[in-house]
C-alpha cells in the first residue's frame, strides 16, 4: 500500500532496497574499519607513550634536581606531538604533587615553545571543547601572557559553564590579582553557580597565597556587599569566605549580620552569616545570635542554634585564641 | 465453497499486504530515531567526556560544603554477592560517606553473613524523612566500619527498601546500587562533579557494563575483559549501545527517562519531595525518574536529570536464557507500568519534550514496539509461506532490517573506541564485532519476544520480581560449570543449539537466495 501510495512501480521499490542494502553494508564495513584502525592508533599511541614517558620522567627528575638544562626538553619533543603530550602529562601530573621552586620550574617545562604554542592556537579555536582543554592546559602554567589572559577574560563570559570555569580556574593562576579578582567575580555573579564550584575557585584563589592581604579582604566585601548580587549568591560567598577562612572578613561579617539593611535579612544570608559567625569562633557575636534562636524561619533557626552551642559554651574557645 | 474459501483466503492475503505499510512506517521511525541518537552522540559524546575533566575536586573536601553522599544498597537474598559487593562499597574514595545496606526480608544467609563479616550489633538508628515502608525489624552498625548501617526489614520490594534507607540516610545525595554490582573506586567524585557545575541537578546515572568476565580481587576490578559464554557477550554489546548511544541522545536532548537501577545518584531531598520509590513497581528505578521529571514540571521548577558516560558500575548479567527471560519481562513490565502510571503526560503540552516527544516514544516504541514487532515477524511468516520464500522484497527487508541493527551496535564500539577504550585488546575489539552482528541474528527475535510476554504478563497482572541465579561476582568463569543431570537442566544447552544452528545458517540462506533473484530470476 504505502509503495501505491508513493507512487513507486515494485521494481523501483526493490532497486531502492537493493541500493539501501548495498550502502548498510558498505557504511557497516566502513564503521567496523575505522573501529579496528581507531583500536590500532590507540594501540600503537598507547605504546608510544608508556616508551616516552618511561624515557622522560628521569629527565624531568633529573631537570628538577639541576642537572639538566630546560632546553634539553625543546630539543627532545621537537615538533611531535606524542612527545610534547608525554612531557606535558608528567608535568601536570608532578605539579598537582609539589609545591615552591619545584613547581615553578615545572611550570617553565610547560612554557616550552611548542606546548605553550599548541595550547594558544587551542583557545583561538572555534570548538568549546577545544578552548576548555587549553584552559586547562593554562591552568597549570605561569599565566603572564597578556595575550593568554586577554583570551581567559573574554571566555569567562562565555555562555557554556563549564568553558567559563576553566577560563576562571586558569585566570586564577595569574600573578595579578586583579585577573584573579575579576575571575571570583565573574563566577560569583554568574547564574547557577553552585557553591561547591565557587568554593573550588576559592581554594584555588587562595591555595598559592597562605596568609591573604587586606587588598583581598576589601574586594571580597565590595564583592558582597554588591546592590545587584543575588540573594543566593551572596549567600553563597558569605559560606566561601568563611569556609576558606578568610579571617580578615570576621569583622565585616559580623556587621553584616547585626546590620538591618534588607539585604541581609534573607534567610539563606542570614543563615550563612549566623554559620560564618560559628566556624569563625566569633565570640562577639554571641548576642546578635541570641536574637535568631526563635526566628521565624527554620533554616536560620537551625543556624543560630548550632551557632549558640558553639560559641556560649566554653569562652575561651575564641577565634583569637585558637589562631594565637 | 471452494471458490468462497479461495475468496476469503485471497481477501485475507490482501489484508496481510495492505498491513505491509504499518510495519515499513514502524521500521522507519524506529530506526530513523535510533540513527540520529547514533549521530548525536557520536558528536556529543567526546564533548561529555571534556566537559566532565573540568572540575578536579579538590577544595571542596577541604570544607564541608561538599555534597555528602549516602549509599543504599537493597538486598534480597543476596547471599552469593552480599560480602564483596558491600566492602567495595566502603572502599571508594570519597570523604564522609555511609553505607545503608537493607536486607529486604532474606530468606537466605545475607543477613548472617553481613553479621559475621561485618561484626554487626544492634543499635537504634534515627529516620530522618517518613516515606513509606515496611516495618523495621532490627537495625545494626558495624564493629569494624564506622560508616556502615544494616537495616534488616520486613520483606516490601527493593522500592520499599530504598524508601526505607533513604529514610536512613541524613545526607544531602543518595547512591543507589544493586547488591550484584561494583563501583569503580572514584566514582563518587566523578559523579560529584555533575552536581557541582549544575546547581538544578536532581538525579544522575553513570554507565554500567558487564562484569562477567573481568578479574576481581579485593572488592575491585583488577582486569577487564570480555565474558566467555556467549550470553554475556551479547549483552556485553547491548549494554554499549543501550547506555553509549541511547542514554548519551536522550541526555543531549534533555529527556533522560531511565536512570539504571544498579547506579544512580539522586538528590535526596527532591527524591522525597517527589514522594520516593513507587513500592509496588518492578520497575521502581524508572518510575522514579519519570515521577521526578513530573514533578518538577508540575511545579515548574527548574531541574536538571543528566547521564554521566565515564563514572562505571559493572554488573553481573544473566548467562543462561531462562535467567535472561525474567530479567527482560521484568525490564518491560517495568517499563511499562511507569508509562502507565504517568499517562497523564503522554502528548501533555504541559510537560514539555517530555510529554511531547519522549514519553510518546517510549509509549509507541519501546512499549507498544514488541507487539508490532512480533505482528512483523508473523506478517513476513505469512508473505512467505503465501507468496513463496523467494519473494525478494521480503528477503531485501529483512536483510536491510538486520544489516541496520548490526551498523546500530558496530557505531557503539565506535563510540566506545573514540572516548573510553575499556575493552583494551584488537581481540576484544573484534570478539565484540562479531557479536555486534550475531545480536542481529535470532537474540534481537528471541528478545522481542520477551519484551512481548512481559507485555502481557503486565496486562494479566503479574507483579513478582522472578528469580534469577546469581554466580558472585568473584568467580572464576569456568570453575562453576556444572554437567547436567536432569532434562530440564539441558534445555538451555538445547536452546543454545538450535540458536546457533539458525545463526549459522541464516546468512547463507539468504545470500542464496538473494543471489538466485538477483542472477536467476
Amino acid at each position: 500500500m504505502l509503495l501505491t501510495i508513493v507512487n513507486l512501480e515494485m521494481e523501483a521499490a526493490m532497486q531502492l532496497l537493493i541500493a539501501v542494502t548495498a550502502l548498510l553494508t558498505v557504511a557497516t564495513l566502513l564503521l567496523f574499519t575505522v573501529t579496528i584502525l581507531l583500536r590500532l592508533k590507540h594501540n600503537w599511541e598507547d605504546n608510544k607513550m608508556r616508551e616516552y614517558k618511561d624515557q622522560y620522567l628521569p629527565i624531568i627528575f633529573e631537570y628538577l634536581e639541576g642537572n639538566v638544562e630546560l632546553s634539553v626538553f625543546q630539543n627532545l619533543i621537537g615538533s611531535n606531538e606524542l612527545k610534547s603530550r608525554a612531557i606535558e602529562e608528567i608535568a601536570v601530573k608532578l605539579i598537582k604533587n609539589v609545591e615552591g621552586e619545584e613547581a615553578e620550574k615545572l611550570k617553565r617545562v610547560l612554557m616550552l615553545d611548542s606546548l605553550f604554542n599548541y595550547h594558544l592556537k587551542q583557545l583561538k579555536s572555534d570548538s568549546d571543547v577545544i578552548k576548555i582543554e587549553g584552559c586547562n592546559y593554562f591552568r597549570f602554567t605561569k599565566l603572564a601572557d597578556s595575550q593568554v589572559i586577554k583570551m581567559l577574560q573574554e571566555l569567562l563570559e562565555s555562555r557554556n559553564t563549564y568553558l567559563a570555569f576553566s577560563a576562571a580556574s586558569a585566570l586564577i593562576g595569574s600573578e595579578s590579582l586583579s585577573d584573579r579578582m575579576q575571575a571570583i567575580e565573574y563566577m560569583a555573579k554568574r547564574n547557577g553557580m553552585t557553591k561547591m564550584a565557587l568554593l573550588e575557585l576559592f581554594y584555588r584563589f587562595r591555595r598559592d597565597n597562605k596568609s591573604h592581604t587586606e587588598e583581598e579582604a576589601a574586594f571580597l566585601e565590595k564583592l558582597i556587599t554588591d546592590e545587584n548580587l543575588a540573594s543566593k549568591s551572596r549567600a553563597q560567598l558569605i559560606q566561601c569566605v568563611s569556609e576558606s577562612n578568610y579571617y580578615l572578613m570576621i569583622k565585616p561579617l559580623q556587621n553584616w549580620l547585626e546590620s538591618s539593611a534588607d539585604r541581609w535579612k534573607e534567610s539563606e544570608v542570614l543563615a550563612a552569616l549566623i554559620d560564618a559567625q560559628r566556624i569563625f569562633l566569633n565570640s562577639e557575636s554571641t548576642e546578635s545570635i541570641k536574637k535568631y534562636l526563635d526566628y521565624p524561619d527554620k533554616k536560620v533557626r537551625k543556624a543560630a542554634l548550632e551557632a549558640h552551642l558553639v560559641l556560649d559554651q566554653d569562652q575561651q574557645f575564641t577565634f583569637e585564641k585558637a589562631i594565637a | 465453497m471452494l471458490e468462497q474459501a479461495i475468496s476469503h483466503i485471497q481477501q485475507f492475503i490482501n489484508l496481510i499486504d495492505s498491513l505491509g505499510w504499518v510495519f515499513i512506517l514502524y521500521f522507519l521511525i524506529v530506526n530513523g530515531t535510533y540513527l540520529s541518537l547514533v549521530v548525536v552522540s557520536l558528536f556529543y559524546i567526546r564533548k561529555h567526556q571534556k566537559y566532565y575533566s573540568v572540575f578536579e575536586p579538590e577544595g571542596v573536601f577541604q570544607s564541608d560544603l561538599y555534597k555528602t553522599i549516602s549509599i543504599i544498597s537493597p538486598a534480597y537474598n543476596e547471599e552469593v554477592n552480599i560480602i564483596n559487593s558491600v566492602e567495595a562499597l566502603l572502599q571508594l574514595q570519597y570523604r564522609g560517606f555511609e553505607v545503608v545496606v537493607v536486607n529486604d526480608g532474606s530468606t537466605d544467609s545475607t543477613l548472617e553473613k553481613l553479621k559475621d563479616h561485618f561484626r554487626l550489633y544492634e543499635s537504634e538508628i534515627e529516620l530522618h524523612s517518613d516515606l513509606p515502608h515496611e516495618e523495621i525489624v532490627k537495625s545494626y552498625r558495624s564493629n569494624r566500619y564506622d560508616n556502615l548501617i544494616v537495616i534488616d526489614k520486613v520483606n516490601g520490594g527493593k522500592g520499599d527498601a530504598l524508601n526505607c534507607g533513604i529514610n536512613a540516610s541524613a545526607n544531602d545525595l543518595f547512591c543507589s546500587i544493586d547488591a550484584d554490582s561494583l563501583l569503580e573506586q572514584d566514582v563518587l567524585q566523578q559523579m560529584l562533579q555533575a552536581f557541582v557545575l549544575d546547581d538544578r541537578l536532581v538525579a544522575a546515572g553513570g554507565i554500567v557494563r558487564v562484569a562477567n568476565g573481568c578479574e576481581i580481587a579485593d572488592y575491585q576490578i583488577k582486569k577487564i575483559g570480555i565474558p566467555k559464554r556467549f550470553l554475556a557477550r551479547i549483552q556485553t554489546v547491548e549494554y554499549l549501545r543501550s547506555f553509549l548511544f541511547g542514554r548519551i541522545g536522550w541526555d543531549y536532548f534533555k529527556s533522560l527517562i531511565i536512570i539504571s537501577g544498579a547506579f544512580g545518584i539522586f538528590d535526596r531531598n527532591a527524591v522525597i519531595r517527589a514522594g520516593g520509590y513507587a513500592r509496588d513497581s518492578v520497575g521502581e528505578d524508572m518510575e522514579l525518574v519519570v515521577r521526578l521529571h513530573r514533578f518538577f514540571r508540575e511545579q515548574d521548577e527548574e531541574y536538571r536529570i543528566r547521564f554521566l558516560p565515564e563514572p562505571v558500575c559493572w554488573t553481573e548479567v544473566p548467562e543462561n536464557w531462562n535467567d535472561l527471560a525474567t530479567q527482560r519481562n521484568r525490564w518491560q513490565r517495568g517499563l511499562v507500568d511507569s508509562i502507565w502510571r504517568h499517562k497523564a503526560m503522554f502528548f501533555n503540552k504541559k510537560y514539555g519534550r517530555m510529554g511531547l516527544t519522549t514519553i510518546p516514544y517510549f509509549t509507541l516504541v519501546e512499549l507498544v514496539g514488541p507487539v508490532i514487532e512480533m505482528m512483523g515477524y508473523i506478517y513476513f511468516i505469512f508473505v512467505i509461506i503465501f507468496m513463496g520464500i523467494f519473494e525478494p522484497f521480503v528477503l531485501l527487508f529483512i536483510t536491510v532490517a538486520i544489516l541496520l541493527g548490526f551498523l546500530l551496535s558496530v557505531s557503539s564500539l565506535i563510540c566506545e573506541e573514540a572516548t573510553f577504550r575499556r575493552y583494551g585488546s584488537l581481540k576484544n575489539t573484534l570478539i565484540l564485532t562479531l557479536y555486534a552482528s550475531l545480536e542481529n541474528l535470532g537474540y534481537r527475535q528471541i528478545h522481542a519476544w520477551w519484551r512481548f510476554v512481559g507485555l502481557i504478563d503486565y496486562i494479566r497482572g503479574k507483579k513478582s520480581w522472578g528469580k534469577i541465579k546469581r554466580l558472585g561476582l568473584d568467580r572464576n568463569s569456568t570453575s562453576e560449570r556444572s554437567i547436567p543431570n536432569s532434562i530440564s537442566e539441558y534445555m538451555p544447552k538445547i536452546r543454545s543449539s538450535i540458536y546457533w544452528g539458525i545463526v549459522f545458517l541464516m546468512p547463507p540462506a539468504v545470500i542464496y537466495i538473494l543471489f538466485n533473484f538477483l542472477y536467476f530470476s
